[in-house]
């Protein structure tokens, strides 16, 4: 008897939840799921809104896609990008994580993860613009100004091939460490301090105590953020406008998502951009699985 | 019994919520959209209202309050609401609305270098034959050239869009030398006065190195020598003698330095280190005058002058892309009272206002002897006599063109060992192949 009116009430528990989840999945499907569907409709089309006649073109788009260089450029410069960024976003919000861990005061701490946070919610088109004319700018830039002070003559920046690349990595680093900052501070600050105390005593110095000790214990944070970073970067889009719309020189900077933008809007190509989309897609899954596979945590200190 | 109400009423207020957003006027962030203009489009008040875009451009957008108010006082039974949109999604805008079920505005004002892909679906209105009569009899071929598909026209044009022909000069740099009237003495100047620093040039002599002046310049110059780039088939050769000359001569400016690229890659345009004082001289269309009187407050003939670039090759020529149009969408509510609007503002005595108080030059051979225009317009005036000798550029894109054709410039700048046939014929290939607007205009 009692155990069929727990059943009840589990089944009507059971119940309430799907109920009040049905809204959410609901937006979810048709804002999320069904776009995702659609575009991939769309890349199988000689595509543009603007005609009357959108002509079934089946695998086309994706025929041209393998024989188009400047694709595979995009796919190449896409993946060195998130490469380079995301280790380097990992180890120095790892680094700051751990230096604001070990300050004396909560104010303190408080202050610097605000500091470093303050470029995540500013808008990236607008601090992308500012770096570009006030930082990059090669008339009056504090790049070239301060390259001035050491006796250096100004260069143009978008003229630069790799060196373009690299200026873009900087900035994403710039515009994005705070959050991932925030992130393994809380990772760190619950690493119970009886482990770390352990091992001093033992006479483990401070960096080999965060690298044997800390850092394992905050495995699932750093699993976390190193899915959700890759995941993140590989759709980084406004500052690649921004910077480089057309590409940098020789489409040295030519990203995915700027390729993609390029053929929908420059070129009103949508049903290719599609399939640029949806070669994206493939991309970011794959990555993802590899990452999550790699990146298990089966212990922790509990 | 109550926890299932309340998960009833949970569950109605979330859609509800849901529907409410989805269900939401589009229009209510960007203020006017094919929602909102399909509302005004209608009948108010017996009158039909006419929705008219155009982009954020202060002088231009006043011109046209100020001709849909007179188009208004000579046609009670119309209202025109004019719209502006910031450029930089203007033409993303006039795609999404040309693409829309619902009705759209009725008039749209588009730059000729974006036509092309709005004329390429079925999306435009095709002109009325009496104003496709006055084309013929009337306006200047290159003012025409982009708004043509398969022998019929998709637009009407209000200005002829020219970016070579005169440049901006600083007077108070000049000083009391005169300005150069031949093309040897503009490189002397140029050459005596530019000041390098890596890869800035800190004082410019002539400045032509930025997205629009580059390439009509170079093309001027191909002309002038009597040769040509636009072949008989449709294609694009730039490797001729005339065009290997004229690339020499303007990577010897670069190479000199005379410029650097800088313009080039900011996208900004050249006449602004003229007014800034950073350079002598700056290649750029007649709207360049108002750049420096109402964004510098600069004043003409104290701080600037416009005077006419000289000329390269012996006889005057150049190449002119079509400028700025009137489109009616297909799909606006009001076609018939919109293209009496359009034959309006066509109308010479009108059109001629407004290329005035937009410093335009107004694309009808009647007008090249207004003398309304040439006493509201001294400074632009020896533009009208250089307007028969010009052509249209050719049908592609050409803002896909100069992207191409600036960037081989570039790469030929940074090259230790130039190869400009080479470049010229690797960039006229690529031109013809990715550039060419797919329909005939025939």
């Amino acid at each position: 008897m009692c155990s069929l009116l727990f059943l009840e009430n589990g089944m009507k528990n059971n119940r309430f939840v799907a109920a009040v989840l049905i809204p959410g999945f609901l937006f979810l499907i048709l804002f999320s799921v069904f776009p995702v569907a659609y575009g991939l409709g769309i890349s199988f089309y000689d595509y543009n809104p603007a005609n009357s006649q959108n002509p079934f073109i089946g695998l086309e788009n994706y025929r041209r896609l393998i024989h188009d260089e400047v694709f595979w450029l995009a796919v190449k410069n896409t993946i060195v990008y998130c490469l380079a960024a995301v280790t380097a976003n990992i180890v120095i919000t790892l680094f700051l994580a751990e230096l604001i861990s070990v300050l004396p005061s909560k104010w303190m701490k408080t202050m610097f993860r605000t500091i470093l946070f303050i470029p995540c919610i500013a808008p990236m088109v607008g601090t992308s613009t500012v770096w570009k004319y006030g930082i990059l700018g090669t008339d009056g830039g504090l790049l070239n100004k301060i390259a001035g002070i050491f006796g250096i003559a100004p260069k143009n920046w978008f003229l630069t091939t790799w060196q373009m690349l690299l200026l873009i990595i900087i900035f994403t680093l710039w515009a994005d460490i705070g959050y991932n900052v925030v992130l393994f501070t809380a990772g760190l600050e619950g690493v119970p301090r009886e482990f770390d105390e352990a091992a001093a005593i033992d006479g483990a110095g401070p960096v080999k105590r965060f690298l044997w000790i800390k850092l394992p214990l905050i495995g699932r944070t750093f699993a976390f953020v190193a899915i959700m970073t890759m995941a993140n970067y590989f759709q980084m889009f406004a500052q690649f406008r921004v910077f480089a719309a057309n590409g940098g020189r020789n489409n040295t900077a030519m990203v995915l998502t700027n390729y993609v933008f390029k053929m929908s809007f420059d070129s009103f190509d949508m049903g290719y951009a599609s399939a640029v989309a949806a070669a994206l897609f493939v991309l970011v899954f794959l990555v993802a699985m590899v990452q999550n596979k790699l990146m298990r945590s089966d212990w922790s200190y509990e | 019994m109550k926890k299932r109400l309340v998960s009833v009423l949970l569950c109605a207020a979330m859609a509800a919520a849901m529907a409410a957003g989805c269900g939401s006027d589009a229009g209510s962030g960007s203020g006017s959209d094919s929602g909102d203009a399909k509302e005004k489009s209608g009948s108010s008040d017996e009158k039909t209202t006419l929705t008219f875009w155009c982009h954020e451009n202060e002088p231009w957008v006043k011109s046209y309050k100020e001709m849909a108010k007179k188009f208004e006082d000579a046609n009670p039974d119309y209202t025109v609401e004019v719209q502006d949109y910031p450029f930089k999604v203007y033409n993303d805008k006039i795609q999404t609305t040309l693409t829309s079920s619902t009705s759209g505005p009725d008039i749209v004002a588009v730059w000729g270098g974006t036509a092309p892909s709005f004329i390429a679906s079925d999306a435009l209105a095709e002109v009325p034959e009496d104003l496709v009569k006055e084309f013929e009899e009337d306006y200047l071929e290159p003012t025409l050239g982009i708004y043509q598909k398969e022998g019929k026209y998709y637009g009407v044009p209000m200005e002829f869009n020219l970016e070579y022909g005169g440049m901006i000069v600083n007077k108070k740099l000049f000083g009391d030398t005169p300005y150069p009237t031949t093309w040897e003495e503009l490189r002397k100047v140029s050459k005596e006065v530019s000041k390098k620093n890596g890869d800035i040039v800190e004082m410019k002599g002539f400045e032509m190195m930025d997205s629009d002046s580059l390439i009509c310049n170079y093309l001027a110059m191909i002309l002038q020598q009597g040769g040509q780039y636009l072949m008989d088939d449709g294609s694009i050769d730039f490797a001729t003698p005339e065009g290997i000359k004229a690339m020499e001569e303007i990577l010897d400016m670069y190479q000199n330095g005379e410029c650097d690229l800088e313009n080039l890659t900011s996208g900004e345009y050249g006449f602004n280190d003229v007014y800034q004082d950073k350079g002598y001289m700056a290649s750029v269309g007649s709207w360049g005058i108002g750049e420096g009187t109402d964004t510098y407050g600069l004043t003409y003939g104290e701080d600037f002058e416009y005077v006419p670039v000289p000329q390269y090759g012996d006889e005057m020529a150049f190449a002119s892309e079509t400028g700025w149009g009137i489109i009616v969408p297909e799909n606006g509510a009001n076609k018939e009272a919109a293209w009496e609007f359009v034959k309006f503002f066509s109308e010479p005595e009108n059109l001629v206002q407004h290329n005035i108080a937009c410093n335009q030059l107004p694309p009808r051979k009647s007008l090249l002897d207004s003398e309304e225009y040439k006493e509201a317009m001294p400074n632009v005036t020896f533009l009208l006599d250089i307007l028969p000798s010009g052509q249209w550029m050719g049908p592609y894109n050409t803002s896909d063109m100069r992207g191409i054709f600036n960037q081989m410039y570039m790469d030929l700048c940074q090259a230790d060992n130039p190869d400009v046939k080479g470049a010229l014929k690797e960039a006229s290939a690529q031109i013809t192949e990715e550039c060419q607007i797919g329909y005939s205009m025939d």
